[in-house]
């Protein structure tokens, strides 16, 4: 026999009356203290498992309710009536230190092994499905959006683009024609000297990056680069991970007022920053392997980009956990220090 | 009706009973972390099973008169909602993409679809609140909203318009309206709630907020032309951080003031015949509060919401008092009614502003 003191509701007004509550096996509830007592069996009533140290509540057939703090009676009753083993283990679960500290562990090593190779698996198997028309026409939005902002028509003269243009032959020979590679010139003030590839295939290159180079080679070195982002699906890959890890963040804490919500999601920028630079190294050992194939001599590559170094020197620097780009030093070690694979 | 209310309350003698929070962040966080790690080991399907334990722990520990607030809901109805969910934004970004609308032609594209784009909002805002409330309960009894769609399209229809003819400014009148419908659509069992706040309070507490917000950003300037006037590199280099740091949180401030201000207000104009609420918040602690759970949020990488949500809970919780006469005993309860869970999950999804 198990004894237990209960608030009691009948569930037809709000009026609390102090109750005893006696279990006895096999499965009688016996509830004490009202105007006659009340029997009920356990197979009708349903317990809410335990949650913390809030109150066990004990829902009754016929909507009334009891309410106790007596948790060891409860479960006793759970325990006779062989149901809530889930309920109790749950508890046990969010009960223990060392659970918590358990589960702080698998948490980690799960994110870490979604977000650093998961996703980018995943990403890169969607991407790479994505049709061409889609990309054709994603790239003819952003280039016209681009147009409307931040480019101008370049004020480069014919013969120079055209044999500029005549860099690409070769890289879209050596891409077996698979991606519809094309250069595109415009002049940036505020981009300077740059280069952007664009999902659909094209590359831009401003006029200041142009200038910017003494020899073809160092441009044939930056369409590369380029060719690399487009080959390998960069920009999309990028847009699919930031997205699938905001809704990773948004999913373990999206329960919560927006600013939590909003300073939660601040360290995804982070992980946004690191897929964007191993896309750079990847972008960069794809030119590297390309320029092997033509005999050019990976000292263009190191060259162009100490040259867009020097050129943007006046910007501001951002913090490297931020930066899209890795740092130029260790690209330049990258190109310098590795061997490129022979094809 | 308000001054009536206000009257009888008023008149002593009445009891002071102040709302109690017993939840910890230690305790909280064990949970916490279970729930979250069971969420992604399952894919997401546990979190609705997750969000029915928070919603529980939150309410448990939230006492008046030491006895407890119940959550209802039944995670089965709220994995089918984000289900439900989930299957509608695929259904969006799939249109998005077959269609290839960019977001800026959307945007026009779609002024033609405001209508029926509010008569959905209403419908949701509605089904959501009704399963928020149908889903609470006090001393078993649980809580009700009473409000229908049509008067929901009513509501947005009407201030939409003010705001629209008078170029945002009206936009107060939309926050007054919203809560005005909220409170006194709400019952408590059978017993209606009442919403004795006006307008104008509402419109007085935006204009301070749009005060915060204009005067500081002017004060920089006029330091920025002065000292600009002085060349000199540590004001360079110093200067762009700290004007971050400055607008930062001053919008802070003003987010602070605008929430505090508005939850002391919601919550102390809510009444019915026999009770009503007191809040008073302290814009000084809530402001420290966001600024400081913002902080250690970013630090612990999100390891410390646990003990956010805690603090931010029993602070909001314990400066609520209810003012009343006699017992708690007589309030009767209403019929039950069934509801889904669609309504709440889309809101929480497109993260709508409803309720309080």
């Amino acid at each position: 026999m198990i004894r237990f003191e209960a608030s009691y509701y009948d569930g037809k007004s709000s009026r609390k009356k102090a109750v005893e509550v006696a279990f006895s096996p096999p499965g009688r509830l016996r509830i004490i203290g009202l105007d006659r007592d009340l029997l009920h069996n356990l197979g009708e009533v349903r317990i809410s498992p335990q949650l913390g140290d809030t109150l066990r509540s004990i829902y009754l057939p016929d909507g009334a309710k009891l309410e106790t703090g007596d948790h060891r009676a409860v479960d006793a009753i759970l325990e006779a009536s062989r149901s809530g083993r889930w309920g109790r283990l749950r508890h046990l679960l969010e009960s223990r230190a060392r659970f918590a500290l358990a589960a702080v562990v698998i948490m980690i090593l799960v994110l870490w092994g979604l977000m650093g190779y998961g996703l980018p698996f995943l990403a890169a198997k969607v991407a790479q499905a994505v049709p061409a028309v889609l990309l054709e026409t994603i790239g003819k939005e952003s280039l016209a959006l681009l147009d409307r902002t931040l480019l101008r028509p370049t004020a480069l003269e014919a013969g120079k683009q055209d044999s500029i243009r005549l860099l690409l032959g070769p890289l879209v020979a050596a891409t077996e024609n698979a991606y519809d590679l094309r250069l595109e010139f415009r002049a940036s003030g505020r981009l300077g000297a740059n280069a952007l590839a664009l999902p659909s295939g094209v590359i831009v290159m401003t006029d200041d990056l142009v200038r910017l180079a003494e020899h073809a080679e160092d441009l044939t070195a930056v369409l590369a680069h380029e060719a690399g982002h487009i080959v390998q699906r960069h920009s999309l890959r990028q847009l699919l991970q930031s997205t699938a890890i905001l809704l990773v963040m948004a999913s373990i804490t999206g329960d919560l007022t927006s600013l939590t919500t909003l300073s939660a999601a601040l360290p995804t920028l982070l992980v946004d920053a690191s897929y964007s630079r191993a896309f750079e190294r990847e972008a960069d050992q794809f030119a590297l392997d390309y320029l092997a194939t033509q005999g050019i001599s990976s000292s263009h590559f190191a060259h162009i980009l100490l040259r867009l170094k020097a050129a943007h020197a006046d910007d501001p620097e951002v913090h490297n956990y931020l930066a899209s780009h890795p740092k130029t030093s260790q690209r330049i070690e990258g190109i310098t220090g590795s061997r490129p694979r022979q094809p | 009706m308000g001054g009536y209310i206000l009257a009888t309350l008023l008149a002593p003698p009445y009891f002071h009973t102040p709302f109690r929070f017993t939840g910890n962040a230690q305790e909280y966080f064990r949970i916490w972390i279970v729930n979250t790690l069971l969420t992604i080991l399952t894919l997401g399907i546990y979190s609705a099973w997750a969000k029915v334990r928070k919603k529980r722990y939150f309410y448990g520990n939230t006492l008046l008169n030491d006895e407890p607030f119940d959550y209802l809901a039944d995670p089965v109805k709220i994995l089918k909602g984000r289900l439900l969910v989930l299957a509608i934004f695929a259904l969006i970004v799939l249109i998005i993409t077959f269609y290839n609308i960019n977001i800026i032609n959307a945007y026009f594209f779609f002024w033609p679809f405001i209508i029926p784009a509010s008569a959905v909002y209403a419908w949701l805002f509605v089904m959501a609140m009704r399963f928020r409330l149908r889903n609470s309960a006090y001393r078993n009894i649980r809580f009700n909203f009473r409000g229908t769609q049509i008067q929901a399209a009513w509501v947005i229809i009407k201030s939409g318009l003010v705001i629209l003819i008078t170029l945002g400014i009206g936009y107060p009148y939309y926050a007054y309206k919203r809560r005005q419908f909220v409170v006194s659509k709400t019952t408590y069992g059978t017993t209606p709630f009442t919403f004795t706040a006006t307008a104008g309070d509402f419109f007085f507490i935006y204009f301070i907020t749009g005060l915060l917000l204009f005067v500081g950003p002017s004060l920089l300037l006029v330091v920025v032309l002065t000292v600009g006037a002085v060349e000199s590199v540590l004001i360079l280099i110093f200067m762009p951080v700290l004007m971050t740091v400055y607008l930062g949180a001053l919008s802070l401030a003003a987010f602070a003031y605008r929430s505090t201000s508005i939850a002391n207000l919601v919550y102390s104009n809510c009444a019915t015949e026999r009770f009503r609420l007191k809040s008073d918040l302290e814009f000084g602690s809530m402001f420290k509060l966001y600024w400081t759970n913002a902080i250690v949020i970013i630090l612990s990488l999100g390891l410390m919401i646990p003990w956010a949500a805690i603090r931010m809970a029993r602070y909001r919780v314990e400066h609520i008092t209810l003012l009343h006469h006699g017992d708690l005993d007589d309030f009767i309860a209403g019929e039950q009614e069934r509801t889904s869970a669609a309504g709440e999950e889309i809101a929480e999804f497109f993260d709508f502003d409803i309720g309080l």
